[in-house]
């Protein structure tokens, strides 16, 4: 099956349904069994992929529904070597100040079976016909929430031991038959673009398929938590051996695509044109002018248009309004295109 | 009140960051743990605190953190007359705009005795001598949580539900100015949340401050549900149907917007004050002083400095008390690095 001039892409999470968020509370409180959870994750996978399949997604994921809470809050309860510290502020709105970290406390290490994307992975190769990526988040992500200790010399050193980690979980998604593969690296800290690079490469070392390197400035609850600019990250980031970008600009008005012109050359860009921050529903004509604006600074054979980032932290009927509204708006484009040529 | 303001005065939109401590005994006065005494403390306390961040973060302009108001136009539901609630259509997962309470109108709705607006007035008169700022909903926002049907007392017609605010804001406006209240705004986030009706909206405001004697402001932006939007984020389509309001200035957020659309104000002709959001109220990520100067002087690029004053896009309500006043900081920071680099100080 060949991809679409154009293809549409989701980043990684999908909206997840009520009963989600009912029966990981109920887990919490000891209600459910591994049993009971497997199933309810299952289920969650499956609908997950059926909403992206109806919308008409061309590249999908499994929602990354299995994926608990933050993003990497699920392998920090699995992590050997670190140990939580306390939280200084519990009470009000939500802020990162209120999400656990955690103290490196030896060497860190991950159980023998690896992280469970190998196992994420594997369902749903086996649960859809689509074109499926993999997605995993990037070593600086995966020890943001990390204090160094003593063990480590500080966060560039935690997150060299990440790509280690990384490495072995990509070559066994790999094994297991995966053909694109995305690192996400929402929560960088203050790490320059060349050596957010050189982790993505340390991280994709001998991982021989097709690499995106995906790179946002933060969506925890539709909020952003970085300066929004790419321009500080270039030219240093081209080092990465990504062969696609996936950057956010629709919730950007946007702003910096003429970086594209500049640095894009030969590789693909996986623009953001849906805005999963906002509740308005972005409609197939605004979808379509965004894609003629990113045609503008990339052609049309180097792009992939996606939301800006995951449904993570968007109701899952937004989720499902703005992933029809991107499909409907790539197919308009696509009609355009093809009856010019 | 103009006389002591410096050029490009700051002030805040309304609304601060509550503390956790006041969730807290929001829930607990919800549970009916507080008795009348405990319950007045905690408001006028909340109240003092937000003034205070305000005065200490060097904010030219303060309201009273709206801190007696819950998700922004909730408390004022409990001040009519004629509505019931209904249940909001999700109570799981992610809070966005259909988990929130809803009502419906049993008759035509009233406000028989006030929005309480002018109370928060009088209250946040006693405990500052900094110039103040009054602020209150605009009938389309008033409505926004209203659900109306076929067959309902409005015939599922909102404008007229909205015209129905209209005398009750005006009163209060009225009152407001007999309290003191030489400023005042109107929040009307809701007409770009329900869009295509901008000329009636212009009527509408305009019938609202219908001889009310102070400096009115306006406040239109996209929507801020625990910082996220809801309306398409232009003004474009409002313009220049907006120039028809009787305001002395607009308070415009740009800064969750890449500043897109400031250079609008060369087309427009800038005939009034206008407030420029410079501050992002909803990304947690802390501009620096010198982003907000940045911000200022490319508004300075299209709106005259003597009409230019400095805001956050939007009200703090949805975002943590510190990150609230950390922000104030640095918009105040921010503006006198602008004033020094424009050469106005």
């Amino acid at each position: 099956m060949t991809l679409a001039l154009i293809p549409t892409a989701v980043v990684g999470s999908h909206g997840k349904p009520s009963w989600w968020f009912a029966s990981v509370k109920a887990f919490e409180q000891g209600e459910f069994g591994p049993g009971d959870l497997e199933e309810m994750f299952d289920d969650a996978a499956n609908s997950a992929i059926r909403d992206m399949e109806k919308a008409g997604i061309d590249i999908i994921t499994d929602g990354e529904v299995r994926r608990l809470d933050g993003y990497v809050d699920s392998y920090y309860t699995i992590i050997k070597g670190i140990a939580p510290l306390p939280v200084r502020r519990k009470a009000g709105p939500w802020g990162y100040d209120q999400q656990t970290r955690y103290e490196a406390v030896g060497r860190i290490e991950t159980p023998s079976g690896g992280l469970g994307i190998v196992k994420e992975f594997e369902y749903l190769r086996s649960h859809t016909t689509s074109h499926v990526k993999a997605t995993c988040a990037g070593p600086l992500t995966f020890g943001s929430r990390i204090h160094p200790g003593t063990v480590y010399k500080g966060v560039v050193d935690v997150a060299e031991r990440f790509a280690e980690v990384i490495n072995a979980e990509l070559k066994g998604l790999v094994a297991a038959g995966a053909d694109f593969i995305q690192l996400d690296e929402p929560a960088r800290g203050n790490v320059s673009g060349e050596e957010m690079a050189r982790l993505f490469n340390l991280a994709t070392e001998g991982v021989n398929v097709k690499l995106a390197f995906h790179i946002c400035f933060g969506n925890r609850f539709g909020r952003s938590r970085f300066s929004r600019s790419y321009a500080p990250y270039f030219p240093g980031l081209l080092k990465a051996r990504a062969e696609q970008l996936v950057l956010e600009f629709a919730g950007r008005e946007l702003s910096e695509l003429d970086l594209w012109k500049r640095y894009g050359a030969g590789r693909e860009l996986g623009a953001g044109v849906i805005d999963v921050k906002g509740f308005n529903q972005d409609t197939v004509d605004e979808v379509a002018a965004r894609i003629r604006r990113v045609l503008q600074v990339c052609p049309a054979e180097k792009l992939t248009v996606n939301p800006d980032c995951g449904f993570g932290w968007s109701p899952r009927y937004m989720c499902n309004q703005k992933l029809a509204a991107l499909a409907a708006g790539a197919a308009l484009v696509r009609k355009e295109l093809s009856g010019r040529s | 009140m103009t006389a002591d303001l410096p050029p490009i005065p700051t002030h805040v939109m309304g609304s601060h960051g509550f503390p956790g401590w006041f969730w807290t005994a929001l829930d607990r006065i919800k549970a009916g743990d507080y008795g009348q005494t405990d319950v007045k403390e905690t408001f006028d306390d909340a109240t003092q605190l937000a003034i205070r961040d305000q005065e200490r973060a060097g904010i030219d302009i303060v309201c009273d953190g709206e801190m007696r108001r819950f998700f922004f136009v909730q408390t004022f539901y409990a001040k009519m007359d004629g509505l019931e609630p209904v249940e909001p259509l999700r109570k799981t997962g992610l809070y966005a705009y259909d988990s929130a309470p809803r009502y419906r109108p049993r008759q035509r709705v009233t406000v028989p005795h006030g929005l309480g607006v002018v109370e928060e007035f009088q209250y946040l008169k006693t405990q500052t001598a900094k110039p103040v700022k009054a602020t209150c909903p605009g009938p389309v926002t008033l409505s926004i949580h209203v659900q109306l049907r076929p067959g309902d007392a409005y015939a599922n017609d909102r404008l007229a539900l909205c015209w129905d605010f209209v005398p009750a804001i005006n009163a209060e406006l009225r009152a407001l100015v007999d309290a003191g209240a030489d400023y005042i705004q109107i929040d009307e986030p809701s007409a770009a949340i329900v869009p295509g009706q901008i000329g009636e909206y212009v009527k509408m405001f305009n019938a609202c401050v219908e001889g009310v004697r102070a400096r009115i402001a306006y406040h239109v932006c996209f929507g801020n549900l625990l910082s996220r939007p809801r309306g398409k984020r232009s003004y474009r389509w409002m313009f220049p149907a907006l120039l028809e309001t009787r305001c002395q200035q607009f308070v415009f957020e740009y800064a969750n917007r890449e500043m897109a659309e400031i250079e609008h104000w060369q087309e427009i002709g800038v005939d009034r004050d206008v407030a420029c959001g410079v501050v992002d109220v909803k990304s947690f990520y802390m501009e620096s002083a010198e982003d907000v100067a940045e911000r200022i002087e490319r508004c300075a690029q299209f709106i005259p400095v003597e009409r230019l004053s400095a805001v956050p896009d939007c009200g703090f309500f949805p975002v943590p008390r510190w990150v609230a006043f950390e922000k104030l900081k640095r918009l105040a920071a921010g503006t006198r690095l602008a004033r020094k680099r424009l050469g106005l100080l």
